[in-house]
């Protein structure tokens, strides 16, 4: 029986948070192989324990633990000692996370040395159960286990879990009670990690905008507005300008011109894009049209002056990629229970007949 | 050009057009499907890897594709700006460290707050994603309501979505797992929409395929 017992979890996010010292690496399979990826981590727990969380699957958290009593090598001054047994577990954990069935009795004993017996080891702890916690259904991570991860102090101590917990978090539904605590701290950090030269939080940035903003309510919206701005290393006017079209789309503004601040600011995004030299470029074209979109949603009049500079720019594709856009959003809330304003429905009507 | 099996020689494929992959060991059937994602025209043959942009999962853009088949609409160049722009816009939501991003049943599925009903983000198969893209420019490929699709047996849907030598208990439970994740529940069979429909839904003239969506049938998933 091992003195020290190990959490282990098939929860990724919760691994890293537990295992706070661990080295992780993400592994991509090739291609052929399987359409998954997995990653692994190493925690040099004591002296003379180590343990290695696996994941692998693209989506579920099937998990294989090993947990490998070493010796003095593990901690040895001897650099290559130590990168041997770093590409030893490495290569173990791609072909754990391969679907390779990993029994020590496979290893040519040559290439495994002294770590045999470990390995026998490990198949009897997990045989016995002697592992603490062995969470292989991903259902028991709840949205309080997110909640809690995410507002936790200190939670940016440990960047990667946090990164991990915020794009989970986009698949979990909150109450509206978790959503009040959530979505200021979301749209912060988004705006706080903007400036962060670190290619890594792009996602994280991103997820936290679309997940914060995804829980505002229509009269929320204005906190958006610090994430129009342009020129930070992480761009995050367009995830936000696309974000604002859904919050209205959701839940459609109660009259005309409601929030004017936001509009001109949106309205700015899409003037200084709608020319042709700017749509050229499809990421040009597609922030466009998602300002004319959030502006339509948002019930701005500025829309119809969008419209007209489109139709006035006269290049038929985007003309007709935008009255499509539009065209959805009024079957979105033609379809709606409770029918929208009727001055908004007209407007959105007359820009639609800017476009045809 | 009808869809064709690119074994009977080289075809010259254009951006956006229909690339298919075939499953080891199984004759014509299709386990996967992708867009061409090259600015230019090029001959392709059989085998050979081109740049794609696939749910692989995850979405990957100019990612490897090794094609085995291919077809198209096909499309002209506003309607491969449109999917182009259409793409920019979605791109985001699909980073290749987010974990949950794939859907069997239904194709494509919004993940939406579920207080406010905001949309956050679009799941995808890779047929929902190929799918999805051509209804950018009103091009319906095929039927995807549930009942207009041939029945899936659970047996197909493994051949497609799994190794045949992966099984082991653990691999079984690992497979359930994700096709529940997937949206599949109990043993099937399913009505789904598998990849070799598109292919056969691309293989009619391209004035009927502009004009009526495809209707599969049984055998589809071959091609």
């Amino acid at each position: 029986m091992p003195e020290n017992r190990t959490l282990l979890t098939s929860r990724p996010e919760f691994s890293r948070l537990l295992l706070k010292h661990g080295r992780s690496n993400y592994i991509t399979l090739p291609k052929d192989e399987k359409w998954d990826y997995g990653f692994y981590i190493i925690e040099d727990l004591a002296q003379d324990q180590v343990v290695i969380t696996i994941c692998r699957g693209s989506s579920i958290e099937t998990f294989r633990g090993l947990r490998v009593t070493t010796g003095k090598d593990i901690q040895s001054d001897d650099d290559s000692t130590a990168k041997t047994q770093e590409a030893y577990f490495h290569n173990l954990a791609i072909q754990i996370i391969e679907g390779n069935d990993i029994r020590y009795s496979e290893y040519d004993e040559s290439d495994v040395e002294e770590y045999s017996e470990e390995f026998a080891y490990f198949e009897e702890q997990i045989a016995s159960q002697d592992v603490d916690i062995l969470i292989d259904d991903p259902t028991q991570i709840t949205p309080d286990d997110i909640c809690s991860a995410i507002l936790s102090e200190g939670s940016e101590s440990d960047m990667q879990s946090l990164r991990e917990m915020i794009l989970a978090a986009e698949d979990y539904d909150f109450t509206v009670e978790q959503s009040r605590q959530l979505a200021p701290w979301l749209l912060n950090f988004a705006q706080r990690l903007r400036d962060s030269d670190d290619p890594k939080n792009e996602s994280a940035v991103w997820s936290a905008i679309r997940t914060g903003a995804s829980m505002l309510e229509p009269n929320e919206v204005d906190s958006l507005r610090e994430l129009l701005e342009p020129g930070h290393s992480i761009d995050t006017s367009r995830v936000t300008v696309k974000m604002i079209g859904r919050i209205f789309e959701a839940q459609p503004p109660v009259d005309l011109d409601k929030h004017q601040d936001l509009s001109n600011k949106v309205s700015q995004v899409a003037e200084s894009l709608l020319n042709p030299y700017a749509i050229t470029s499809s990421q040009s074209a597609a922030m466009a049209q998602l300002a004319i979109y959030a502006l339509a949603a948002m019930a701005s009049t500025q829309t119809e002056q969008m419209a007209e500079i489109v139709r006035q720019l006269g290049v038929a594709w985007f003309s007709q990629q935008t009255l499509n856009n539009l065209n959805e959003l009024q079957s979105i809330w033609s379809s709606r229970s409770a029918p929208v304003n009727k001055r908004i429905h007209q407007l959105l009507t007359r820009v639609i007949k800017t476009l045809e | 050009m009808p869809a064709i099996d690119l074994t009977q020689g080289p075809q010259t494929l254009s951006r956006f057009d229909v690339l298919g992959q075939l499953a080891d060991g199984e004759k014509h059937f299709i386990k996967h499907v992708g867009l061409l994602d090259t600015d230019t025209t090029q001959s392709i043959e059989a085998g050979g890897n081109v740049s794609a942009v696939h749910m692989k999962p995850p979405l990957e853009q100019e990612g490897d594709f090794k094609v085995d088949v291919a077809g198209n609409v096909p499309l002209n160049s506003d309607e491969i700006k449109i999917i182009s722009t259409w793409i920019e816009k979605i791109i985001d939501e699909l980073p290749k460290n987010k974990r949950k991003q794939y859907i069997i049943r239904p194709p494509w599925k919004d993940e939406c707050d579920v207080n406010t009903g905001v949309r956050r983000y679009r799941r995808y198969s890779c047929v929902g994603f190929v799918l999805d893209s051509h209804q950018q420019v009103q091009i319906e490929l095929l039927k995807v309501e549930e009942s207009a699709l041939p029945d899936t047996s659970k047996k197909t849907l493994m051949s497609v979505y799994f190794d045949s030598d992966s099984n082991s208990e653990s691999d079984l439970r690992r497979h359930q797992d994700l096709l529940l994740k997937w949206g599949l529940e109990g043993n099937g069979p399913w009505k789904v929409v598998l990849p070799g429909f598109v292919l056969n839904a691309l293989n009619r003239p391209t004035d009927q395929i502009r004009r009526m969506p495809y209707k599969a049938k049984e055998g589809d998933e071959k091609f």
